[in-house]
C-alpha cells in the first residue's frame, strides 16, 4: 500500500473538523478526489497521457502542500492549490471539478453571509445558479486559461478569488435585470449609504443637480410647492437649504403640515392635492429616469411598476390610497416610490 | 407534509425583521432535522442538491458537432463522381475536414481527461480516435467514411444526433435505399434534442420517400409540413416550396396548379430565386422535376415550356 502524505493529512483534518461543518465537508470531498486521482494513477486502464497529467497535477499539490504546510488544509487554501494545480497540470477531472463544485459552493455561502449579509438570500440564490455556470465546460476553460496566464507571469492564480468576483458580477448583473422590486427594496440601506457617498463626489452632484433642474423644470409651481409642504423637514432648520432658496420658498411652504393645511394652502380639496402631489412624484422620476437611461421605455421593470402604480392611482377617480393592507396606501407608494428613484440615481455607480 | 415550522421562513425573510438573526451554519443544520424547513430551502434554491456538472455532456455535444461538420466536409468537399452529387448541404459554414478533425482530438482528449478513461458510456474513446484517423488517410471511401461518421453520432447523447440521422437517411435514399431512409428520417424528428434543428428537411425528404412510393398524398402533406416548419424554425423555406411545386404538379389534384403556382411565385421573388430554381432543375437528378415543370404551364413563366 503506498503512502501518500497530503491524503493522509487532508483524511486526518476532515476527520477532526467540526461534524456537519463545512471544513468537513470540503475536507471530506478533498480526501475523495485525492483517493480517486491515486486509484487512476495506479490502474493501468487508465490512458497513459491522463496518467500523466493526473501524476502532475498531485505533484503541483503537494508543492501547495509543502510550500503551505498546515494552512494548505483550509478551505480557502485548499481551493486555490487545486486551482493552481488544474492550471499546471491543464486537467479538467471529475473529480477535481465535483470537489471544486462543493469547495466554492459552501465558501461561497460563507462568503455571501461576512460580506453582504444583507442581500443573502437573492445573493445566495444567484451564488447556486451561478455555480452551474462557473463548473460549465466553458467556465472550467476559463479557469485553466486564467490560471495558466498568471502562473506564466510569475503570479499566483486564486480560484476563490476568481470565483468571487465572477459571483459579484452576477450578482449585480442579476439585481440590474431582477424584475422583483422586493430585490431592491431589500437593499434601500445600501442605497442610502450609495446616496451619502456620492453626494461628496462630482458626479453625485451632477445628479443632485439633475434632480434640482427636474423639480424646476418638469414639475408645476402648484407641484412643487406641495411636494416642499410634504417633504418640507428637510428643509427646516436655521440654515436655509440650497434648494428652498433655489425655489424660493424658504420659510414659505417648507414644513411638514397636514394634508387639510397643504391643500387649503394650495387652494385645491384636499383629494387635489394628494392627487397633485402623486403627479409630482411621477414627474420627478420619470424626469430623472430619462435623463439617467435616455428616452424611451423604462429599462428597470421596478421603476416602470411604480410609475404604473402612480399613474394608476392618479387616475382613480377617488385616489383609494387609504387601504394599507392591499399596499396601496400613500405611505407605501411613497417608500416604493423613494426606493425606485434611489435606485435611478445610484444606477450609473451600479452599472460601473 | 411536514409539520410547519417558520424558522427557514424567517430567516429568508430575516432583513425585514430587527432581532433575532440565526447564522447560515444554524440554518443548515436545523434543515437538516427538519423536513418543513428542508422543503422550504429546497424550493427557495429550486434544488438543495448540487446538479452535475455540465462538463462532460457539454465536450460530448461538441465533440458530436465536430464529427458532424467532419462528415458533412467530407461529402462537400468529395469529388463529383461519388454518389454525394446530388446531396445539397443547406447550411455554410462549420469548418474543414481537417479543422474539426483537429477540434474532434482535443475534445476526445478532454473526454478521457475528465473521466480518466477510455470509455465514455458505450462509447470508446480510441475507436472514435481511429475513426477520425481514418478520415485522414481516406483508404475509404468519403462517403463511406461519413456514413460511419454519422452513424457514430447518432449513439452519442447529444443535440446533434436528429441532424445525424436526417443525413443517413439522405445517403440512404441516394443509394435508393428507400425504407432505410423513411426510417433515418423518423429518426430524426422522433430525437426529443434536435428535432428542430433537423425536422423541417426531414419532412422535405420524407416527401420524395413517398414520392417514390407512389403515394402522392403522404408526399404533398409531409412537403407543406416541411414548409410550415422551415418557417417556423427560422429554416430556409426554398427545399419545401421546391418539392411542394414538383409533388403537386405530380399529384395533379384540382387545386394542385393554383398552389404549385403560389408556391413558385414564393421561390422567384426571393433574391436570385430565379436563377437558384433554373439551375437545380438543371441537375441531373432533378430531371423527372424539370420534366413535369417544362410541361405544365408553370414551364411557359419559366421559359422551359414547349
Amino acid at each position: 500500500m503506498l503512502h501518500h502524505p497530503l491524503l493522509d493529512a487532508v483524511a486526518e483534518a476532515a476527520s477532526k473538523a467540526p461534524p456537519r461543518s463545512h471544513q468537513r465537508e470540503i475536507l471530506q470531498r478533498a480526501t475523495a478526489m485525492l483517493s480517486e486521482l491515486h486509484r487512476q494513477i495506479a490502474d493501468s486502464a487508465t490512458p497513459e497521457r491522463v496518467r500523466e497529467k493526473l501524476r502532475h497535477f498531485v505533484a503541483a499539490l503537494e508543492a501547495s502542500h509543502e510550500r503551505l504546510g498546515q494552512r494548505m488544509l483550509e478551505p480557502t487554501f485548499l481551493l486555490n492549490a487545486v486551482g493552481e494545480a488544474m492550471g499546471r497540470s491543464e486537467l479538467i477531472h471529475q473529480a477535481v471539478v465535483s470537489f471544486v463544485q462543493v469547495g466554492l459552493y459552501f465558501f461561497g455561502l460563507d462568503q455571501i453571509e461576512r460580506r453582504w449579509p444583507r442581500e443573502a438570500v437573492s445573493c445566495s440564490a444567484v451564488h447556486a445558479e451561478h455555480l452551474g455556470t462557473f463548473i460549465s465546460r466553458d467556465g472550467l476553460k476559463a479557469v485553466i486559461a486564467r490560471a495558466k496566464a498568471r502562473l506564466a507571469e510569475g503570479r499566483p492564480y486564486c480560484l476563490s478569488w476568481h470565483y468571487l468576483n465572477s459571483l459579484r458580477t452576477a450578482f449585480l448583473s442579476y439585481c440590474r435585470h431582477s424584475h422583483d422590486a422586493l430585490d431592491h427594496t431589500a437593499v434601500v440601506e445600501e442605497l442610502d449609504a450609495m446616496a451619502r457617498e456620492v453626494s461628496t463626489d462630482t458626479s453625485a452632484e451632477n445628479r443632485m443637480q439633475l434632480v434640482l433642474d427636474v423639480f424646476r423644470t418638469e414639475l408645476t409651481p402648484e407641484q412643487q410647492r406641495i411636494y416642499l409642504a410634504q417633504h418640507g423637514t428637510v428643509l427646516s432648520g436655521e440654515t436655509p437649504s440650497p434648494l428652498a432658496e433655489l425655489m424660493g420658498l424658504a420659510g414659505g411652504d417648507s414644513g411638514q403640515l397636514g394634508w387639510g393645511e397643504i391643500a387649503a394652502r394650495v387652494g385645491l380639496s384636499e383629494k387635489s392635492a394628494k392627487r397633485e402631489y402623486l403627479r409630482a412624484l411621477h414627474a420627478l422620476l420619470a424626469g430623472v429616469a430619462r435623463r439617467t437611461f435616455g428616452p424611451g421605455p423604462l429599462p428597470v421593470a421596478m421603476v416602470r411598476r411604480i410609475q404604473d402604480a402612480l399613474l394608476s392611482s392618479i387616475r382613480e377617480k377617488d385616489l383609494r390610497l387609504k387601504d394599507h393592507n392591499t399596499g396601496r396606501g400613500m405611505g407605501v407608494l411613497v417608500e416604493k416610490w423613494q426606493v425606485a428613484l434611489r435606485f435611478v440615481l445610484a444606477s450609473e455607480r451600479i452599472s460601473a | 407534509m411536514a409539520s410547519e415550522c417558520d424558522l427557514v421562513a424567517t430567516w429568508m425573510s430575516r432583513f425585514e425583521a430587527t432581532s433575532g438573526k440565526s447564522s447560515l451554519a444554524e440554518i443548515a443544520a436545523h434543515a437538516e432535522s427538519c423536513a418543513s424547513c428542508q422543503e422550504k430551502l429546497a424550493r427557495f434554491f429550486h434544488a438543495v442538491e448540487l446538479p452535475a456538472s455540465s462538463y462532460l455532456r457539454e465536450t460530448v455535444d461538441e465533440l458530436a458537432l465536430a464529427l458532424l461538420n467532419l462528415a458533412r466536409a467530407l461529402i462537400r468537399d468529395a469529388p463529383g463522381t461519388e454518389e454525394t452529387e446530388n446531396v445539397r448541404i443547406t447550411e455554410d459554414g462549420g469548418g474543414t475536414a481537417a479543422e474539426n478533425r483537429l477540434a474532434g482530438e482535443e475534445l476526445i482528449a478532454d473526454a478521457e481527461d475528465f473521466t480518466g478513461s477510455r470509455h465514455v458510456g458505450e462509447v470508446d474513446l480510441e475507436d472514435l480516435r481511429a475513426e477520425l484517423a481514418a478520415t485522414e488517410e481516406r483508404r475509404t471511401r468519403r462517403t463511406d467514411l461519413a456514413r460511419a461518421l454519422f452513424k457514430r453520432i447518432t449513439t452519442l447523447a447529444c443535440r446533434s444526433r436528429a441532424k445525424a440521422w436526417n443525413w443517413l437517411g439522405v445517403l440512404h435514399y441516394q443509394r435508393e435505399e428507400f425504407a432505410e431512409a423513411e426510417t433515418a428520417f423518423l429518426a430524426a424528428l422522433a430525437d426529443v434534442d434536435g428535432a428542430r434543428d433537423a425536422r423541417a428537411f426531414a419532412h422535405c425528404n420524407l416527401a420524395y420517400v413517398f414520392k417514390h412510393r407512389g403515394n402522392l398524398d403522404a408526399a404533398v402533406k409531409s412537403a407543406d409540413k416541411a414548409l410550415v416548419l422551415a418557417e417556423e424554425d427560422g429554416r430556409d423555406p426554398y427545399f419545401a416550396a421546391f418539392a411542394g411545386v414538383y409533388l403537386r404538379l405530380a399529384r395533379g389534384a384540382p387545386a394542385d396548379l393554383e398552389r404549385a403556382s403560389g408556391l413558385l411565385d414564393e421561390i422567384l421573388r426571393a433574391p436570385g430565386g430565379r436563377l437558384r430554381y433554373l439551375q437545380d432543375l438543371g441537375l441531373p437528378s432533378n430531371a423527372p422535376v424539370k420534366n413535369i415543370v417544362s410541361k405544365s404551364s408553370l414551364g411557359k413563366c419559366l421559359g422551359l415550356g414547349d
